[in-house]
């Protein structure tokens, strides 16, 4: 038997109706302002940050959202040691019984120490997912990827709503799921390769997830992103096509 | 007149509309939409929803509505666009144009016509994933080696290992009929699903309208789904061996969709052709076979009858009947007055 619960869409503050946005999961208010999520079965208010720009950076920029996910690091530290002790023994129980199946199925003990020296040396890692439509999702996980090496400045501010900004399509529960494909995809070749030990890693996040907006700036036929220095085509942000070259 | 009313009360909005989308009259065409009989909470009208739209505009009162995560397998059903009489003039054209005309409507006499809403699963989704193995080169080498008769070649095949890992990212759809359907010629209608306009499926039109079954659960069906969008990840001449994959937005449906199946006589064999009820083209027919009598049958059957004749003329009508009653058990024979030309032709060919 299937359930489909379809209820007025109004603001839980103010009690305006909020607007129309198609796939989009968040509802902003146009009077008071606040910002509403689909959760489970009803709203949920959620607070909106903005990536702190300098004013004569952000000359009207497009605000594109990503799920920031603060990442467990003592968690996924002790998690890497445990597989790789594991493998280990594993690895030393075959050659011991075999050398000629002994494979070389862990990676370079030096490759995995600087791996997680790298994501832990500033004390947090963060990993974003792109949270806004996009026509290839393949393309989700690279803008994710690029977004995370780059690591943004922290600073953020609430957001006014104010400027164009692209709707959020991905609920808090997916981009927990997603975070963990963004962040195998960070992780190098050498590492990740190594199935014994990628397969079993479950990274644990520190905290819930939050909806932050980043600037970007139309740049012919990319999107620059201001807030961390890398382009991005602006075909792979829905509803803004690419503009077409002249001549 | 309510059409009218909605265009006057969606400009009195609060908000600010996302352009292009929600709004169910300005709504793209290429875009799937569905039609799902689930009413407006303010007005009581009948709402069309997007397919993957959380938020949409009523169209008859303007109000905006906001739908949460949907629970439950959903069925879907698409109303016969096509009346019996033009299936069956849809089969007996298929039939004259796949025999060269000589099978006409003289020659084919319909003996079953049924309209039946056969079951489809379709799976929809964002699928990401991740697979880590090995990848597998084989080459072959070739080597001279020197022997006592000379340097000869031998082929030796290398195998080289390398681990890999891949993610993968994509939207699917997939689907896959819901009973056995060996005989009807339908794999799939997952693009069909996006193209046309579906009706909620209530559970009380199985009075009124024939619906096949549903033979496989909506586990299996999903299991099946995994397992196929899952092998379709891995590389070719990989090994997996570690995998994880996660369906977001996952959606399970069930949609009914309206065939006619055709069951005609042609010589005494009885033959299918199954039309699509909503197009009215052919999805599958049997056309039978033309029949040319083979040279050993042309030769044996006037020796042996001779054979018998001269023999004891009283065989011949006993092994007619020996025939008949074997024909009988194989595969049902017409009525006796007819069955001699029937069997003549059988071995003779032609019409």
């Amino acid at each position: 038997m299937h359930e489909l619960i379809v209820t007025r869409l109004r603001c839980g503050l103010c009690g305006a109706e909020l607007p129309v946005m198609g796939r989009a999961v968040t509802f902003r208010c146009g009077t008071c302002r606040a910002t509403w999520i689909i959760a489970g079965d009803g709203l949920k208010e959620i607070p909106v940050l903005r990536a702190a720009c300098a004013p004569e950076r952000c000359r009207r920029p497009l605000w594109l959202p990503f799920w920031v996910i603060e990442i467990d690091l003592p968690h996924l530290t002790e998690a890497f040691s445990g597989l790789v002790s594991s493998l280990r023994e594993k690895q030393a129980l075959i050659a011991s019984r075999n050398s000629t199946l002994a494979e070389t199925t862990l990676p370079p003990a030096a490759e995995l120490d600087r791996f997680l020296n790298t994501i832990s040396e500033h004390g947090t890692y963060r990993v974003y997912v792109p949270a806004f439509d996009s026509p290839a999702e393949r393309a989700r996980l690279s803008i994710g990827r690029l977004m995370t090496l780059r690591r943004p400045a922290a600073s953020v501010e609430d957001s006014d709503g104010s400027g164009e900004a692209a709707p959020c399509v991905i609920c808090a529960d997916d981009a927990g799921v997603l975070c963990r494909y963004v962040f195998l995809s960070i992780i190098p070749e050498s590492i990740a390769s190594c199935a014994g030990l990628t397969g079993e890693l479950d990274i644990g996040p520190a905290a819930p997830p939050r909806l932050i907006e980043h600037p970007f700036s139309q740049r012919g036929a990319a999107l620059e992103c201001l807030s961390a220095d890398f382009h991005i085509s602006a075909r792979h942000v829905a509803g803004r096509p690419a503009p077409t070259p002249r001549g | 007149m309510n059409e009218l009313l909605v265009q006057s009360e969606e400009i009195q909005s609060s908000g600010r509309d996302l352009p292009g989308d929600g709004g169910s009259e300005a709504r793209d065409p290429g875009r799937p939409t569905q039609t799902y009989g689930v009413s407006c909470p303010a007005c009581g009208g009948s709402l069309r929803i997007g397919e993957g739209d959380h938020s949409i505009r009523c169209r008859y009162c303007g109000a905006a509505l906001y739908i949460a995560a949907p629970r439950g397998v959903r069925a879907w059903i698409l109303r016969c666009c096509i009346s019996s009489g033009a299936a069956r003039l849809a089969a007996l054209r298929y039939l004259s144009e796949r025999t060269g005309g000589g099978i006409g409507a003289r020659h084919a006499s319909i003996v079953d016509q049924r309209l039946i809403n056969v079951p489809f699963w379709r799976l929809s989704g964002r699928l990401s994933g991740w697979i880590g193995g090995e990848r597998i080169e084989r080459r072959v080498v070739e080597t001279a080696v020197p022997g006592p008769n000379g340097t000869r070649i031998v082929h030796r095949t290398d195998e080289k290992r390398r681990p890999f890992s891949k993610l993968v990212c994509k939207r699917i759809d997939w689907s896959t009929p819901a009973c056995t359907l060996r005989h009807l010629g339908l794999q799939g209608i997952a693009l069909r699903m996006r193209m046309l306009e579906w009706e909620a499926f209530d559970h009380g039109m199985r009075e009124t309208i024939n619906i096949a079954l549903p033979m496989k659960t909506a586990t299996r069906a999903r299991r099946d789904g995994n397992r196929y969008l899952a092998a379709l990840a891995v590389p070719a001449g990989a090994r997996v061996k570690a995998s994880r994959f996660d369906l977001l937005g996952e959606d399970l449906s069930l949609y009914y969709f309206p065939v006619y199946i055709i069951r005609y006589r042609h010589k005494g064999r009885i033959h299918s052709i199954t039309i699509d009820g909503n197009d009215g083209h052919v999805i599958r027919g049997d056309v039978p076979a033309p029949q040319h009598a083979a040279s050993k049958t042309r030769f044996v059957v006037p020796a042996v009858t001779a054979f018998l004749a001269g023999t004891a003329p009283l065989l011949v009508p006993i092994a007619a009947v020996l025939l008949y009653l074997r024909d009988a058990v194989s595969g049902g024979p017409p009525a006796p007055q007819r069955w001699l030309a029937w069997r003549l032709a059988a071995w003779f060919g032609g019409d």
